[in-house]
């Protein structure tokens, strides 16, 4: 019984917001046992007070001068991304994956500044990144998506996953709480959840869907998960 | 699972019983087929009654702007829900559904009322600067010559799409003289003449739209329509809309000078580093462009 994607329109979701009751308000009527719910690590972050006003950030120096470097519409392009990446990770690991990106320009591999400087960074929304009003922010990656997955679950009942989707089929499931107890089992739930959403059904522009209801479709009707 | 809306989405589809090159259509989902689906039209709305359907989504008003449709109003009410989609132009809709889940309805609206405002009509795009003339410097990197030579490509593309015959002074990264441009407006005799720039300000926070004309009736008038149809569908703050001497384009010819953002600001370089914004920014600055040529047509008495 495959997966298939329901996106699930909300309010703009803010910090005053708790992700656990967004996700209970907009699911408890749909949701069924052995569904999925799929929540976007952006609206996480913003719920975590993730997202910062680039005029709240005072850049150091190497980042003014280390924002110049990534790709022009790529994360951490601005002063005020790369002083955040400098204060999440550590001035050490920043200077690490930027002579790893500078071995890695020499020898045609891309992507190396995120895999030494730490996978995280990788997760920043630079302004624009996001839908308005975010898009005058820096949202940076959300923090325990694991944690965040298992609290949901408990409020609705069913599997949650917190995921990072993009328009070029990428899938990356950050955060997964599941009753299943068996890694085979609990992979092979996140090969399904990332078939389900290598179209990015929630959409990358302004679709404001953070939570796509991946209900599992062939199974008779249940009560209410929650 | 109950019977809920749980998504609508605006978006711009070919459909070919419509004979456009891309209609506009909104997208309901829902969890099941609505009971009854009854649409009528008065003016330049049309309402969408989903019978049988609770809103599992919030109840709001969507901006849309995307040429046709202004904006959607969603409510929610014993019998069903309610969708009203407000236009700029009245036009015929055709209602499709899709079946699945989620169960779509696709309420395709035809755009060839906003095609007869535009088609044939040669607007005359310029992007400022080129070459060693770099304009504006940005806090970062960017810089305005070639911010505004991508704004004026995806231009391009959506009067394309409109049916207009765009024409750029430049497609590449050269310098073209003032004369030679002034030269193209005089040869080409443009309906609109559209000049992109960005804008610089001695204060770093300055930011924002400005949207500069020559004093005749018919600049001013485009110049009010495209910037009011940048801050509707951008939300940008607003530099204002101001006559200004001495811009070199024809007498005759309906011109105007946009500062699309101010470049010497952070945030706003950052917002362009965006190709949706970009993308975003264009279909403004068209919508605009359609506003004034619709005003002038109706002024004229031709539609």
């Amino acid at each position: 019984m495959p997966l298939v994607p329901v996106p699930l329109r909300t309010h703009v979701v803010t910090f005053r917001d708790d992700i656990a009751e967004v996700a209970r308000s907009y699911c408890h009527r749909i949701a069924a046992p052995g569904d999925v719910l799929a929540i976007s690590e952006t609206v996480v972050a913003i719920t975590q007070g993730r997202a910062v006003l680039p005029e709240a950030v005072r850049p150091r120096l190497w980042a003014r001068f280390l924002c110049r470097f990534p790709d022009k519409d790529g994360s951490l392009a601005t002063p005020a991304a790369m002083e955040l990446a400098f204060r999440e990770v550590g001035t050490k690991r920043i200077f690490k994956g930027v002579m790893a990106a500078a071995w890695g320009r020499l020898t045609g591999k891309r992507g190396r500044f995120f895999e030494v400087a730490g996978p995280e960074l990788a997760l920043f929304d630079d302004i624009a990144g996001t839908m308005a009003p975010f898009d005058r922010h820096i949202v940076m990656g959300p923090k325990h998506p694991s944690q965040v997955a298992r609290q949901v679950r408990e409020v609705i009942g069913i599997d949650v996953c917190i995921t990072d989707v993009n328009d070029r089929g990428c899938v990356d499931v950050l955060g997964l709480a599941s009753d299943r107890e068996d890694p085979q089992a609990i992979a092979a739930l996140k090969h399904e959840i990332e078939a389900a959403l290598k179209t990015n059904p929630g959409g990358n522009d302004d679709e404001q869907t953070p939570l796509v209801l991946l209900k599992r479709v062939g199974q008779p009707e249940s009560p209410e998960a929650s | 699972m109950q019977a809920l809306v749980t998504n609508l989405a605006s978006r711009l589809e070919a459909y070919p019983p419509f004979n456009c090159p891309k209609s506009s259509v909104i997208v309901i989902e829902s969890t099941i087929r609505p009971s009854n689906v009854e649409v009528h039209q008065s003016g330049k709305q049309v309402v969408v009654h989903l019978l049988g359907l609770g809103l599992n989504a919030p109840e709001e008003t969507i901006l849309v702007y995307d040429g046709l449709i202004n904006y959607l109003q969603v409510q929610a009410h014993p019998e069903g829900v309610v969708v009203r989609i407000n236009l700029r132009f009245s036009t015929f809709y055709r209602v499709e559904d899709a079946p699945g889940l989620p169960f779509r309805t696709r309420i395709y609206l035809d755009r060839t009322p906003l095609r007869a405002v535009v088609a044939g009509q040669t607007a005359l795009v310029d992007p400022g600067h080129g070459g060693r003339d770099k304009g504006v410097c940005g806090p970062i990197n960017l810089v305005e010559k070639k911010v505004v030579l991508s704004i004026a490509q995806y231009l391009e593309d959506h009067l394309l799409e409109l049916g207009a015959k765009p024409v750029l002074t430049r497609r590449d990264d050269r310098l073209i003289s003032s004369a030679e441009r002034t030269a193209l407006a005089v040869r080409t005799r443009p309906a609109v003449l559209v000049s992109l720039h960005t804008g610089q300000a001695s204060s770093p926070r300055t930011r924002g739209v400005r949207t500069l004309h020559p004093p005749q009736a018919s600049s001013r008038d485009l110049a009010q329509a495209v910037h009011r149809a940048i801050l509707d569908k951008m939300k940008l703050p607003d530099r204002r809309c101001a006559p200004q001497s001495g811009l070199p384009w024809p007498r005759q010819t309906p011109a105007t000078h946009i500062e699309v953002v101010c470049l010497t600001n952070g945030l706003d370089e950052a917002l362009l580093r965006s190709p949706v914004f970009k993308s975003r920014l264009a279909r403004a600055i068209a919508n605009g462009v359609v506003d004034y040529l619709d005003q002038a047509q109706k002024a004229k008495g031709g539609i």
